[in-house]
């Protein structure tokens, strides 16, 4: 902390915000340390980007945890005197109050103020840099609406690991709170992915980055084209189960093949959806997987020795989880060899394709489909990973299984919210589910395959890839379970089915 | 010669509003179809006459005639044998004028399909032209000895017609027709044949005809090396064609083209600034893809259309429609689009049972009240000028045995007496049989039966239909796609001045919540506009709404002051 820093903050009645700060920091959906306690949270850095009315502080805050480790978090600050309407703010933007001047004045996550708001976008307007107390921001925007007449800006109330905000119906900022070291991924991604041509994503209209030494410059806000009219795949899919669950309730018992045709002739289907969902997939790692990306977003050749590592490593924490103690795992005991068949299989996989940089985090919640077909979105990998590994090459069909193991999530999840296992409907249903996942899992991977193309450099050949493709949606499951036995335990039934059912 | 232009008088349309066209309900009606007033079994004009009264009160602005002139009747009368006469079975020339006159007294107006591309082989300039080389009336065709031109034209009627050239022996050459071989194309090269079509436009119009709905235009001139469709010839025609009207007849008469072809290519036929052609265009691919949308419950398949849909001339409309005489069509449009119908449809048995043949709008939608009503909701809120078919308002049925052209034709079916009260005439006389199934036949499905009760589709239709026109925002306002939280709700924002209209819809057969961002409004309150239901305020949250199982609303915006 330099005497800079603190004189901002002691302008402002901050020097002692510490403890409201790791109140507030605990609190929050995008605090991705929940499972470790805090020690101490400390200002790492600040900026006053303006002084009074709003004061709006740029801040990076530290967190530090009692283990010993520690993170950076992007809280910019805003500081209204106790009189001003922003002191009623929503509870969960609220941080503390301070005595500034012999003054009240509220303490909020800045994000939650208009005033606030609208000055960032300046800086992108701008492109304005500003000098913090320890590095500096570089705002830059190309295209953007004028500032003038800009209308409210809009903060979106679903908390993920980012924060959203949109001005009019054109621009979209994504916040990004975790501060990291190293190159930023997502900007890392974007940029590979621009120069492989794929095209279904959002456009990048400016951003902030934050340049300190010894680090590259780390982006910590996306200024995107809007995404109009858009709706998540999880929303479209559901839709389309909904539909075909009420029709199973109706029915009095069918057949597996009856199934196969409910889903076929099913009105609000999603398999076309699904279709068109692997052709964009394709053309993501078609693009990701394009010879001419070099440095650490090349694509390089699968090694024997990768998929050895990689089989060993699937195995390992397969009997990581199966170590643990939870009767609900007997049945996957049972099975541990089958399991592990699937990856080993692995180990003799000829011609293995390339690894690349994926999308590390690929799901329904993940695609929007718009007026212009899907768009893929959030390239920053799985918030909970450290970077290093987020950063890891693949291959891309470990994107492909993280889709197909999303289909049958869907079908559960459609299924959990009409029913529950003790019905005696449920079985029943559940097998309408499975034939739905079946058809919409089929109808991706063929337009996938389709889209792919002969092109060798992406996939391993012949019938290699599905064995590639399936030790990778094992391996999502195996995650899964442990996942869900830690936070949904009520959901670990959905990756067990998967698992237990497997054929070697 | 034996067909010029007989005599007529000048007749003024109700009024000289010259954008009617854009606020106005099509209905587009088949004489044969409609009403039979002597009883030979066939509807004619004088029966259409007699039900303009119900016309009107169902809120009808404009008919729209689908072909009633002179005709072997080989291709529903698209194939004219005298532009100058009307099939004997419907009437004459003044019964014509006595319908139009008629219409008019009642602020209705009426537009006839006119076929400029081609006429029958029993036209008598077919049959002059075919007797000789020399005859002046040779040059109206496009001949040609050999069948080595225009080869990269493609066949339309593909399950018919094997080539568009055709030997004629009489002739002792080959003629040109892009239709049936039946159909010889008119050859646009000769001024006579420009000279002889702006005659049969005048005739009409003189005769008080507010305008043509145009058959087939791309097709009009042919060129070596191209598709001869959209050729900048047939643009520079109809922008005579338009020049005429407008010179001698002043604006308030209109054209409606019929390009079968992806939007950004119609609006080419509204012409530019210097050289307008049509008034309108019919939208194709809107129509095929409300009933996907409904079908899988959610609204990307209309909404990807309208984005695909570039912004046309201020004094120009759209023509949509929810059906019409054709089939729910794939055909004419472009390859990608036909993929994308073909990939969606085809695992679909329910939908591809539809494609190719004539269904009306209630059996496409299994005779679902509340979707009628939701898609006649669409038809009346979204950016284009609705055009209705004869009997949908009552939610007539069809006949898919009596194949391809007719099953969509049966006679309207006004009571629930002989004949469904369309005809006198015995019931083996009649053109085609009334429908008589339990479900859509005319002792279930009739106009008298539903003018009785205020809760029928008929009196749901004059409502909305009534509504619409009390808001010209309909018509002329402004048109944006809302966002909404739930893909199977499609809302949207219709803005002239004041007038701030908002439509939400569930495409889904389940009730939905919807939340839409109408901060933009805060402060103002959503009115329903049938009942003038007051709504809770806009505020700065997103604005929740809960939709019926294929519900649909249509607020008014207002500051309410309290």
């Amino acid at each position: 902390m330099t005497v800079a820093a603190d004189d901002v903050l002691a302008r402002h009645g901050l020097l002692e915000i510490g403890d409201a700060l790791r109140e507030h920091v605990a609190r929050q959906r995008w605090f991705g340390g929940k499972e470790r306690s805090i020690a101490a949270v400390s200002i790492e850095d600040v900026a006053e980007i303006s002084a009074h009315d709003p004061t709006f502080l740029f801040v990076v805050a530290r967190v530090h945890y009692e283990d010993g480790g520690s993170d950076c978090y992007n809280i910019p600050l805003g500081i209204r005197d106790a009189g001003h309407p922003m002191a009623g703010v929503d509870p969960k933007f609220l941080i503390t109050t301070v005595n500034r001047d012999g003054t009240t004045a509220v303490v909020y996550d800045a994000l939650a103020d208009n005033d606030c708001s609208l000055l960032l976008w300046a800086d992108m307007v701008g492109n304005v840099e500003r000098t913090t107390a320890q590095a500096s921001l570089r705002a830059e925007g190309t295209g953007l609406a004028p500032l003038e007449g800009s209308g409210a800006i809009r903060l979106f109330p679903a908390e993920q690991s980012n924060t959203a905000l949109s001005r009019g119906n054109d621009e979209f900022l994504k916040w990004v709170r975790h501060i990291d070291s190293g190159p930023s991924i997502e900007l890392e991604m974007i940029d590979a992915l621009r120069q492989g041509g794929f095209i279904h994503m959002a456009e990048t209209l400016g951003g902030i980055d934050y340049l300190r030494r010894d680090e590259p410059p780390t982006r910590i806000a996306f200024l995107q084209r809007y995404l109009h009219n858009a709706s998540e795949g999880w929303a479209m899919a559901l839709t389309s189960l909904r539909d075909l669950y009420t029709g199973a309730e109706e029915d009095d018992g069918r057949s597996p093949s009856e199934r196969r045709a409910a889903v076929a002739e099913q009105g609000p289907a999603f398999t076309p959806e699904a279709a068109r969902l692997g052709e964009v997939t394709a053309e993501m790692h078609l693009a990701l997987s394009w010879p001419g990306l070099s440095g650490d977003v090349a694509p390089v050749p699968i090694t024997d020795a990768d998929l050895g590592d990689w089989a060993t490593a699937m195995t390992q924490d397969l009997d990581k989880l199966l170590e643990l103690s939870n009767p609900r795992l007997e049945k996957l005991r049972a099975v541990r060899g089958q399991i592990v068949e699937h990856f080993d299989a692995l180990r003799h996989v000829a011609d293995p394709g390339v690894a690349t940089r994926i999308h590390g985090d690929y799901h329904l919640g993940q695609v929007l489909r718009t007026d212009l077909g899907w768009i893929v979105i959030d390239f920053e990998g799985e918030p909970a990973r450290p970077s290093a590994e987020r950063r890891l090459r693949w291959s891309p069909l470990r994107d492909v299984a993280g889709m197909l193991r999303s289909f049958d999530y869907a079908a559960a999840a459609a299924l959990a919210e009409r029913t529950s296992p003790d019905d005696p409907a449920w079985e029943e249903l559940s097998a309408q589910g499975d034939a739905w996942a079946q058809a919409n899992r089929d109808a991706f991977w063929q337009a996938y395959v389709a889209r792919i193309g002969n092109s060798s450099r992406v996939l391993p050949r012949g019938d290699s890839a599905m064995v590639v493709r399936r030790a990778f949606e094992v391996q999502k499951a195996v995650y899964e379970v442990l996942y869900e036995l830690g936070h949904r335990p009520e959901w670990v039934n959905i990756p067990l089915r998967f698992l237990l059912r497997l054929r070697p | 010669m034996t067909q010029t232009a007989p005599e007529t008088r000048t007749f003024t349309t109700p009024d000289k509003d010259p954008l009617w066209y854009k606020r106005a309900v099509f209905y587009e009606v088949l004489v044969r179809a409609f009403a039979d007033s002597n009883g030979d079994g066939v509807g004619d004009f004088r029966g259409l006459i007699d039900k303009l009264d119900y016309l009107e009160w169902l809120g009808v602005d404009c008919l729209w005639l689908l072909p009633f002139n002179q005709s072997p009747l080989r291709d529903g009368g698209y194939d004219i044998a005298d532009y100058y006469a009307v099939l004997p079975e419907y009437g004459t020339v003044d019964d014509v004028r006595e319908l139009v006159e008629k219409a008019h007294a009642r602020g209705m107006r009426v537009v006839m399909d006119l076929v400029m591309n081609h006429t029958s082989d029993q036209h008598e300039w077919f049959k002059q032209a075919r007797s000789s080389k020399d005859n002046p009336y040779r040059d109206y065709y496009m001949w040609s000895e050999t069948q080595d031109k225009y080869n990269d034209v493609r066949i339309i009627f593909i399950d018919t017609e094997v080539s568009n050239w055709t030997w004629d022996d009489a002739a002792g050459a080959y003629f040109w027709h892009r239709f049936f071989s039946h159909q010889p194309d008119l050859n646009y090269d000769n001024p006579r044949v420009h000279e002889e079509m702006l005659d049969i436009v005048r005739f009409w119009l003189d005769l008080g005809m507010d305008g043509f709905r145009l058959d087939a235009v791309p097709y009009l001139y042919a060129r070596d090396g191209t598709n001869c469709e959209n050729l900048p010839e047939t643009h520079a025609f109809l922008a005579k064609v338009r020049r005429t009207m407008d010179e001698e007849y002043g604006p308030g008469r209109v054209l409606l083209s019929e390009a079968n072809q992806w939007p950004e290519d119609v609006v080419d036929y509204y012409g530019t600034p210097e050289a307008p052609e049509c008034h309108m265009n019919f939208h194709f691919p809107i129509m095929p893809r409300m009933f996907m949308a409904l079908r899988r419950e959610q609204r990307y398949p209309i909404t990807e259309i309208l984005e695909r849909t570039p912004p046309i001339p201020d004094n120009c409309a759209w023509g949509i429609f929810l059906r019409n005489h054709d089939e729910l069509t794939l055909e004419m449009v472009t390859d990608e689009e036909r993929d994308y119908m073909y990939q969606e449809y085809a695992h679909d048995p329910r939908m591809k049972l539809n494609l190719g043949i004539r269904r009306r709008l209630a059996p496409l939608l299994d005779n679902g009240r509340h979707k009628m009503e939701l898609f006649t909701g669409l038809l009346l809120s979204l950016p284009g000028t609705p055009i209705m078919y004869y009997g949908d308002e009552i939610g007539m049925g069809d006949n898919i045995y009596l194949g391809d052209r007719d099953g969509v034709r049966t006679p309207m079916q006004w009571t629930m007496d002989r004949n469904a009260g369309f005809s006198q005439a015995d019931f083996a006389q009649l053109y085609l049989p009334v429908l008589m199934d339990p479900v859509y036949g005319y002792q279930a499905v009739n106009v008298e039966g539903q003018r009785r009760h205020e809760s029928s589709l008929l009196h749901f239709m004059r409502r909305f239909i009534t509504l619409r026109k009390k808001w010209p925002v309909f018509g002329e306002g402004s048109f944006e796609i809302l966002e909404a939280s739930n893909p199977s709700v499609f809302a949207y924002l219709r803005v002239l001045g004041d007038q701030i209209v908002l439509c939400v819809n569930n495409l889904s057969r389940f009730p939905q919540p919807v939340e839409l961002d109408m901060r933009r409004y805060a402060g103002m309150t959503p009115v329903e506009m049938v009942g003038k239901v007051h709504f809770p305020a806009i505020g700065e949250l997103p604005y929740l709404l809960t939709m019926a199982p294929h519900g649909f609303y249509w607020f008014h915006i207002q500051e309410l002051r309290t």
